[in-house]
């Protein structure tokens, strides 16, 4: 039991990979079977995070569970394992989605041993990439998580799935060279891939490095994390790929995908690009903020010109995102003030919230499709009548992401435009006002699905919510109206390590 | 377990399958099964005996293990002399690994097996020699031996079209090679004025530094035309399309490999001042191996043609490794000369399965062969995201450390680089899309059987290793560091 | 008469051997044999062997380094060494010539070869110039009929009578650059001349004479420019005779090289070097040039001998004990090769009926051991190991090397490429290549001896490229004695 706490992150971290060889070995036709296998080894997980909230030392300064493992000595690199109080409700995240989406794959027919391996690989992935405080085996798990999203996408996806996986996938990893080569450079430099080691080293560095001005260096490389992560977030304009990316992928991969996926961006900007770069990021505020502003605003006239239902929800996504990288911005421009610290606080708790959200909302987008084989907006209509408890719960989810007050959506938000305000208040403004196109396409969404005249091409094929689905949804609604009406559920967490850092 | 290091183990490695080799030639012509078998031994004998090399080696005892000595021809100061140090250690495993591999992918060859198989134990006794010598008489001994199989090889069982043209290319390429190396040693050995060919001793003689800037390019470019380095490596598409599977398989795998080692154990070891001297040289022409021959890969029609340049472009990552002369880039050398070397081989085997069955190699021609060779497909992915440099496999954890020696040599050489791992996952992604996925052109390509259940476990066998090689890097890391000790002193104390 | 001591007589009993050879030839022709068997062949090629054998085993013990009869020889191990090779490379033919009816059926052939190899190893011994110069000839003449001996083929005998022309003619030439050197030194000894020259006098009047004389030696070996005389002659004449010229010829006329080397290196320094290193260029060169474009099989063995006599010169042109070592041991291997390759293109030739390479089409397939065997004796051509060309190749360099001749050796390497070329040429069309169907299997006869002596000579060749030892410590002796 000792070595159990004693290594938690390394049994979380791993245990999913674990579960993908026992997956491997079961025979590929029993699907019950392996969905519940499946099931089961990503509850633990879950289990574990709990545990670790339980136990999180509220008043400790810097990284907790820490563990150390050998692993690519020869280049100073190991696997270095801790969470604080951004990464934990991170952490707590992936492990609470992939049972879900484990869930809502119950209908999956084709290769589902394959599939249901590449979600537990993805989890992995994800979860490295949070809980790791060594540089390079951040990007090991950076990168390890491209591969099983895009079999994801390409095997399992809609029809237009080999263009949206390529896509996504060259997408990501050009951004990513950058990241390698900076990573490779802050190794070499600082002799060591430990984060609060790089932390220390590079900060101190103020000699010329291969001849030019340090801080000429430091603006290169810079940009080279800022721009890796803001394709992964998405920001403005880096974003072509999530749309053709979260409408093609199957139901439970877009849960992941908006749900987790594209927190690891914002992620790395708190872990990486602040604290490696804070003069640079101050400098540079500015235009993140104003690129975020664009990516809230286009991303909601986006969503509202859409027929798609998904496509819809996918540039919803982009649209919650920038708020997220507005209040980053803020925060590194205003870094050590109280704004800052506000701003952060309420990304990290509207990343939880969106991710929860977006999930939901997918899987919704998911449960009409399997009925209708359709996301057409302009075929659907009227389903209130027919399926009143789905409809609740799509009005629920919706307002959960519209920013409700009530619901966690609204405490993230108003959070974020409180620390956002003082420092950037042209762009907060903005923002705000695509706040409200938000609830446009929101409200614009709901009434085409729910409301009008019922479409007859539906009749008798329409069943409501079913058990299982209702079993999806329900935990994410726990927490958005938990951290609604108690925020400090999680912002407590968040705080313990937002006011050491920020 | 040191009573191993008491029998001549890298000299029984060697001479066993030598004497399969012969044993197999001296069998009646038409006899079909017994080349097969006895090759079969012959090669999983030196796999085994070379996994032991590798997995007993001692990480932190520095110079060579499991030497044998035996007087050759003392007036001259030639020896036998065999032994591994960290470098070569994991280089003999992988040649046990590639051979054994080979044979088995080669089990059906029907025309004229009791050559085949004599002459393909003979270009592994070759490699595994060359790796093995200490001596440089010896080395050049094992090194022209595979002449012989090399070509033979090709123009006997090789792809039609090209067997003759791509056989004498390969060949008459690869010895001008090794020629001018050859002269460039010759002269280093006369001038090192110790009478001896023995390449631990020589490495204690310090050469003057202009006799280095002059034999150096001789030496090290020679070989490294093995390793296929720009421009010299249009020998190296042609020559590994035209071969027969298992043959590209050693060519590319461990063939090249021969070069770049010889490159380094006999080019920067003897001569360091001379090599400080030409590296920004080798750095720039590495540099353009890695782009250059990406840029190739991404335009191929052919199968084949792409694994071959990409071959190319991969070894330019090893070249660029040696070239920066610190640890971390030799270390990245060294990790990708093994990494390489097993995905290299996969890659053939899977193209030669294709090929085997649908008689085409053309990307527009094939399609959809996932569905009729799922763990074929498997196995081109897993090799795919090697090439790749995907964290997680071989690749990765090969490159990284070789753009971390790149920065400290010449930055610009790493954001260069970098270009070539874009265009390598371009290519790769392409190759695997159409041959593999999407729709199978059933009007075209007929009947496909899936692969037999050998090959199966070769795939499998090959994957395994490339995957652990990316999760545990460790297993493998600190042997060769115990090899790159050595050279590193040698460059700093100068 | 002053005594003949006992001594002088035993040294120079390996030559007095093959006189006694001859004689008993003789008598074995007049009087013993029976009309068209190849019984003298065999006979004179038992006799060759067993000189070869007893020279290395006996007259090695009573090598020295003193001239004897009056200057004239000197058994020196180097003449031990190239006696014992001579005598070998004779027995060899001897052998692959029984199989031939045309040659083995005249009990002239053997008595002629014998006589030439007397000559050659006089050649060997001569340690002055009139006995050079009457060694000379003495191997010549038979030769020059050996080589037109298949009277009722044209090219044979275009192939003697152009062998005696041009021998004739650069024994002309040579003989007047020994007249020079004669004449300005005052004696016709090596060492004397030597020393008449050594003091650095005279160094033009050397060189002038030295070339004129290395015309002679030149044309002996096949070098350019003295070389235009080999492919036809090898290509006309029979191929087993063909083969002895290659060889054996060849063999002595580099142990006469060498020996003169040894005078004339000292006193001319680099300018000597400089000159056989050209003349090693342009034969290497040439010879592989004019190789790759050879259609006959036999021309094109003509053309890689030329080639093989300019790695040779390699070797002399580096002037030190060790290179001359490092040649005699080349020329070992060469002999034992270059025997079996010209033996192979003749089984070929009478297999395909056809001495044109490209009848030579899938001869694998037909004979696999025929093509093994070819399959030898060509890489050791291109010196590839574990053959014995690989072996010889590696050594001269290296003693090139040694002595400084870098450039030379590169030059050297880069011809190896060239020839690897053709070499392989032959060999894909053994192996690659399907039979044509117009060709009949014609069944081959007599060819006990044949296989006889090419699994000899295909033993020597992996023999010589893996084991050097005792033979190198055998040539190293010669080398330094030869020097000293």
């Amino acid at each position: 039991m000792n070595w159990l706490i004693d290594n938690i992150l390394l049994v979380v971290l791993f245990l999913p990979t674990l579960g993908a060889l026992i997956l491997l070995c079961l025979p590929g036709s029993k699907s019950r079977l392996l969905l519940w296998t499946a099931l089961g080894i990503s509850l633990i997980p879950l289990a574990f995070t709990v545990v670790m909230l339980l136990r999180f030392n509220y008043s400790a300064e810097g990284y907790q569970f820490m563990a150390d493992y050998q692993w690519y000595a020869a280049i100073q690199s190991s696997l270095k394992l801790g969470v604080d109080g951004i990464s934990l409700p991170m952490v707590l995240l992936t492990t609470l989605l992939t049972p879900l989406a484990v869930l809502a794959s119950f209908k999956i027919s084709q290769n589902l041993k394959a599939y249901l391996i590449l979600f537990l690989l993805l989890e992995t992935g994800s979860l490295g990439v949070f809980v790791s405080l060594d540089l390079l085996m951040f990007f090991v798990f950076w990168e390890v998580g491209l591969v099983p999203m895009y079999f994801l996408i390409n095997q399992w996806g809609g029809e237009n799935r080999n263009y949206a996986s390529l896509k996504f996938i060259l997408f990501t990893m050009t951004g990513s060279l950058g990241l390698l080569l900076a990573t490779q450079l802050i190794g070499v430099v600082s002799g060591t891939y430990d984060l609060v080691q790089v932390v220390a080293k590079w900060n101190a560095l103020d000699q010329p490095l291969f001849g030019i001005p340090i801080a000429t260096v430091k603006t290169i490389a810079f940009w080279a994390f800022a721009i890796a992560f803001a394709v992964k977030v998405p920001i403005w304009p880096f974003h072509t790929w999530l749309p053709d990316a979260h409408t093609e992928a199957p139901t439970a991969g877009s849960m992941i995908l908006a749900g987790v996926l594209l927190k690891l961006g914002a992620y790395g900007f708190l872990r990486f690009v602040l604290p490696f770069f804070p003069e640079q990021s101050a400098h540079f505020a500015g235009a993140l903020a104003i690129l975020a502003t664009l990516a809230i605003v286009l991303g909601a006239f986006g969503a509202y010109g859409q027929k798609d239902f998904k496509r819809l929800v996918a540039y919803s996504s982009i649209n919650h995102m920038g708020m997220v990288v507005l209040a980053i911005a803020a925060a590194a421009a205003a870094a050590g003030t109280p704004d800052a610290a506000s701003a952060v606080n309420g990304s990290v708790l509207l990343m939880f919230s969106h991710g929860v959200a977006a999930a939901g909302m997918f899987f919704l987008v998911g449960v009409i499709y399997d009925q209708t084989h359709t996301r057409d907006l302009t075929r659907l209509g009227g389903f209130w009548q027919k399926t009143p408890v789905y409809g609740g719960i799509l009005i629920f989810t919706s307002m959960a992401a519209l920013g409700l007050p009530g619901l966690s959506g609204f405490v993230s938000e108003f959070l974020i435009v409180s620390g956002s305000l003082p420092v950037f208040t042209v762009l907060t403004a903005v923002a705000m006002l695509g706040l409200l196109f938000t609830g446009l396409y929101t409200l614009k969404a709901i009434r085409d699905v729910l409301h009008g005249p019922f479409n007859v091409e539906w009749a008798g094929h329409l069943n409501d919510i079913s058990k299982r689905e209702t079993a999806v949804m329900v935990p994410l609604m726990l927490f958005m109206i938990g951290l609604g009406i108690w925020p400090r559920l999680l912002l407590d967490i968040i705080n313990a390590a937002v006011k050491h850092i920020f | 377990m040191t009573w191993i290091n008491d029998l001549p183990i890298l000299t029984i490695m060697l001479a066993v399958p030598l004497l399969f080799a012969v044993a197999i030639l001296c069998l009646p012509a038409g006899s079909k099964n017994a080349p097969r078998w006895l090759a079969l031994a012959g090669g999983g004998f030196l796999f085994l005996l070379s996994t032991i090399v590798f997995f007993v080696f001692d990480k932190s005892t520095p110079g060579y293990q499991f030497v044998d000595t035996f007087n050759w021809l003392p007036a001259l100061g030639i020896s036998y002399r065999v032994g591994v140090d960290g470098i070569s250690a994991p280089m003999v495993f992988l040649t046990g690994i590639v051979l054994l591999s080979g044979i088995v992918v080669s089990w059906k060859i029907e025309d004229r097996p009791r050559e085949f198989f004599s002459y393909i134990l003979f270009l592994g006794v070759s490699v595994a020699g060359v790796f093995s010598s200490l001596d440089v008489f010896q080395l050049f001994f094992f090194l022209e031996i595979a002449v012989f199989p090399k070509y033979l090889m090709i123009v006997m069982w090789g792809w039609p079209q090209k067997k003759e043209y791509g056989g004498m290319k390969l060949t008459l390429y690869l010895f001008l090679g090794s020629m001018l190396a050859l002269a460039g040693i010759l002269a280093v050995v006369s001038k090192a004025g110790i009478n001896s060919f023995d390449i631990t001793q020589l490495l204690g003689v310090k050469l003057d530094v202009g006799v280095q800037k002059l034999w150096f390019p001789f030496v090290f470019i020679g070989f490294a035309i093995l390793g296929g380095l720009f421009p010299f490596y249009n020998w190296a598409p042609d020559g590994h399309v035209a071969a027969p599977t298992a043959v590209s398989m050693l060519l590319a795998g461990v063939e090249m490999k021969v070069g770049v080692f010889a490159a380094l154990r006999l080019g920067i070891r003897l001569m360091p001042e001379g090599a400080k001297f030409w590296a920004p040289l080798i750095i720039v022409l590495a540099t353009i191996n890695i782009v250059y021959g990406a840029f190739l890969a991404l335009v191929q029609k052919d199968f084949k043609y792409i694994i071959g340049f990409s071959s190319v472009s991969h070894m330019g990552f090893v070249l660029l490794g040696f070239a920066s002369l610190n640890a971390d880039g030799l270390l990245g050398a060294g990790m990708q000369m093994f990494s390489h070397g097993v995905m290299t081989a996969l890659f053939f085997a899977i193209v030669g399965m294709v090929y085997d069955r649908t008689h085409t190699r053309d990307l527009e021609q094939l399609g959809g062969m996932s569905r009729k060779m799922p763990l074929a497909a498997l196995g081109f992915i897993v090799a795919g995201l090697v090439s790749m440099g995907m964290p997680g496999f071989s690749g990765f954890v090969s490159e990284f450390p070789i753009f971390m020696g790149t920065w400290q040599a010449a930055p610009v050489a790493a954001i260069v680089a970098v270009i070539g791992v874009v265009i390598t996952a371009a290519y790769i992604l392409r190759t695997i899309g159409n041959v593999f996925f999407g729709a199978f052109p059933a009007e075209k390509l007929g009947e496909v059987s899936d692969i037999p259940w050998r090959d199966k476990v070769i795939v499998i066998g090959l994957s395994i290793i490339l995957i652990a090689m990316g999760i545990f890097p460790s297993l493998i890391a600190p042997v060769i560091e115990q090899g790159t000790s050595s050279v590193l002193a040698l460059l700093g104390g100068m | 008469m002053t005594g003949i001591d006992i001594m002088s007589l035993l040294r120079i009993s390996p030559l007095l051997a093959i006189t006694l050879l001859i004689f008993v030839l003789l008598a074995f022709d007049l009087f013993v044999r029976k009309r068209g068997t190849a019984a003298a062949t065999w006979l004179a090629a038992g006799g060759m062997a067993l000189i070869a054998v007893g020279t290395l085993v006996f007259a090695s013990r009573l090598a020295s380094a003193d001239p004897i009869w009056g200057g004239l020889l000197r058994m020196d191990m180097t003449a031990v060494v190239f006696i014992s090779l001579i005598s070998t490379g004779a027995a060899v033919t001897l052998v692959f010539a029984s199989a031939e009816p045309r040659l083995a059926r005249h009990g002239e052939f053997p008595i002629l070869l014998v006589s030439a190899a007397l000559g050659l190893a006089l050649m060997a011994a001569a340690y002055d110039l009139i006995s050079l110069y009457i060694a000379m000839e003495l191997a010549g003449i038979p030769l020059y009929v050996l080589a037109g001996f298949l009277i009722h083929k044209k090219t044979s005998t275009e192939a003697g009578l152009k062998y005696f022309l041009y021998g004739a003619m650069s024994s002309a030439v040579m003989l007047y650059g020994f007249s020079l050197l004669y004449g300005f030194s005052g004696s016709m000894a090596f060492p004397a001349i030597a020393s008449a020259f050594s003091g650095g006098s005279q160094t033009l009047l050397l060189c002038v004479a030295s070339l004129l004389a290395v015309v002679g030696f030149g044309y002996k070996i096949a070098a350019v420019p003295f070389h235009f005389w080999a492919p036809d002659v090898y290509e006309g004449a029979p191929s087993e005779v063909s083969g002895f010229l290659a060889t054996v010829s060849k063999a002595a006329g580099f142990a006469v090289l060498l020996r003169f080397t040894v005078i004339i290196l000292p006193a001319l320094g680099v300018t000597a070097q400089v000159a056989i290193s050209v003349l090693a260029v342009l034969s290497m060169l040439l010879g592989n040039i004019l190789a790759m474009q050879q259609k006959n099989a036999k021309r094109l063995l003509a053309y890689s001998s030329i080639a093989h006599a300019g790695y040779l010169l390699v070797g002399v042109a580096a002037g030190t004990a060790q290179s001359a070592s490092a040649v005699f041991y080349y020329l070992t291997g060469y002999l034992f090769t270059n025997l079996a390759a010209f033996a192979l293109v003749a089984l070929a030739a009478r297999i395909t009926g056809s001495e044109d390479i490209e009848s030579f089409s899938g001869l694998s397939r037909r004979n696999p051991r025929l093509a093994l065997m070819f399959l030898v004796a060509f890489l050791s051509l291109a010196g590839i190991p574990p053959f014995a060309g690989f072996a010889g190749k590696l050594l001269v360099f290296y003693s090139a090397a040694q002595a400084g001749l870098n450039w030379l050796v590169v030059v050297g390497v880069l011809n190896s490429v060239l020839a690897l070329f053709y070499y392989l040429n032959v060999i894909k069309l053994i192996y690659a290549r399907p039979a044509p169907e117009t060709q009949a299997a014609s069944a081959l006869a007599n060819i006990g001896g044949v296989k006889g002596g090419l699994v000899l000579c295909m033993t020597a060749i992996l023999y010589f490229g893996v084991f050097f030892l005792p033979w190198y410590d055998i040539l190293a002796r010669a080398g330094m004695m030869l020097w000293n």
